[in-house]
């Protein structure tokens, strides 16, 4: 069954389908926010409100998108009122040392084992340190969960100028990293 | 290090950062505030009753206040008063007394004066006619003064002799 279909049914009354559409995407959902947080709690919240705004907001939903890009363009405008908030308190610190956290938790895939882990942990470091708008371009596009243009119509900006982000990500990254030893 | 395996390595990194799962108690959460919302609840009714309701009152308040008169009239001090006295007006103080109705009743009750009061029946008593003799009207003599006249004998004047000054100060 379809995004499209399970919407219908949830419009007609049926609240389970929209659980399955929360099962679909949640994922995807989770993930953006934690691209714009860095950190588990803050995501996983945001993440519950944007579906349940989502459920509340159907009638909203013109089908110009995916259910899946409508979804995250909802959880990422919270999740950047949430940065915004959290920046203001001071919080900052607190959010990069969970976000260290994380990096530490990490379980490293395959492929990152080919790798020096050392290195690794050297690119995610520098990764942190770029400004917002190349280090979500570069983050988001790492999920997975959408293609640039879906991610770019969620973002509310236009396709080239987030791919341009995501170029200009690499290239710093690959300028800081050339430096080191 | 080249630029591929530049690419490869911020690849990695990133996906590594971003290869996380949200909890299973996030899609039960999600659901259970989704049941919550879709149900009424009666007490949302019972707050907008009640909302209403006060609404109404203050509305009805309003009115009534304004319709309320604009100057209070304080009437004086109650008066004894005995049954069979003639009606006594108190005074009311004359910027009270505008148009009201207390203003009609007190001039009222000054125009028809005392028969305005309704006296018991055992007070009422046949006043019997009384007899008055005929006034006999006499002439009054009264007598003549005796006019005097007196003359007033003239007057000398002596005349006035001015002494020096200097001669009075010694």
């Amino acid at each position: 069954m379809t995004d499209g279909e399970l919407l219908e049914q949830v419009r007609a009354g049926d609240h389970a389908a929209f659980g399955e559409l929360v099962e679909r995407h949640r994922s995807a959902v989770y993930r953006a926010a934690f691209a714009a947080l860095g950190n588990d709690a803050d995501a996983e919240d945001i993440a519950q409100e944007a579906l349940v705004l989502a459920y509340r907001r159907l009638d909203q939903f013109r089908g110009d998108a995916s259910v899946r890009t409508w979804m995250v363009s909802i959880a990422w405008r919270l999740a950047l009122s949430r940065r915004r908030r959290l920046w203001w308190k001071g919080n900052r610190a607190v959010v990069h040392e969970t976000e260290l956290q994380a990096l530490r938790d990490v379980t490293p895939s395959p492929e990152a084992r080919v790798q020096s882990a050392q290195f690794i942990k050297t690119v995610q470091r520098e990764i942190r340190r770029l400004p917002p708008k190349l280090r979500d371009a570069l983050l988001l596009t790492a999920a997975g969960d959408l293609t640039q243009d879906e991610i770019a119509a969620a973002l509310n900006i236009p396709g080239a100028t987030f791919r341009g982000r995501v170029r200009d990500a690499r290239l710093r990254l690959k300028a800081r990293l050339g430096e080191k030893p | 290090m080249n630029e591929h395996e530049f690419d490869r390595a911020i690849d990695v990194a990133a996906g590594t950062l971003m290869a996380r799962e949200p909890s299973r108690a996030l899609g039960y959460d999600v659901m259970a505030r989704v049941r919550e919302s879709a149900t009424p609840k009666p007490w949302r009714f019972g707050w907008m009753a009640a909302t209403a309701s006060i609404v109404l009152c203050a509305a009805i308040a309003t009115t009534v206040m304004n319709q309320a008169p604009e100057l209070a009239i304080r009437l004086p001090h109650a008066a004894t008063l005995a049954i069979a006295d003639p009606a006594v007006v108190p005074d009311v103080p004359a910027d009270l007394l505008r148009e009201t109705p207390q203003r009609r009743v007190v001039a009222r009750i000054r125009k028809e004066g005392v028969s305005a009061v309704v006296l018991p029946p055992d007070d009422s008593s046949t006043i019997e006619p009384i007899e008055t003799d005929p006034i006999a009207l006499s002439t009054i003599d009264v007598p003549q003064l005796e006019r005097e006249s007196t003359s007033i004998e003239s007057i000398r004047v002596e005349p006035i002799t001015i002494e020096p000054l200097s001669a009075s100060n010694d």
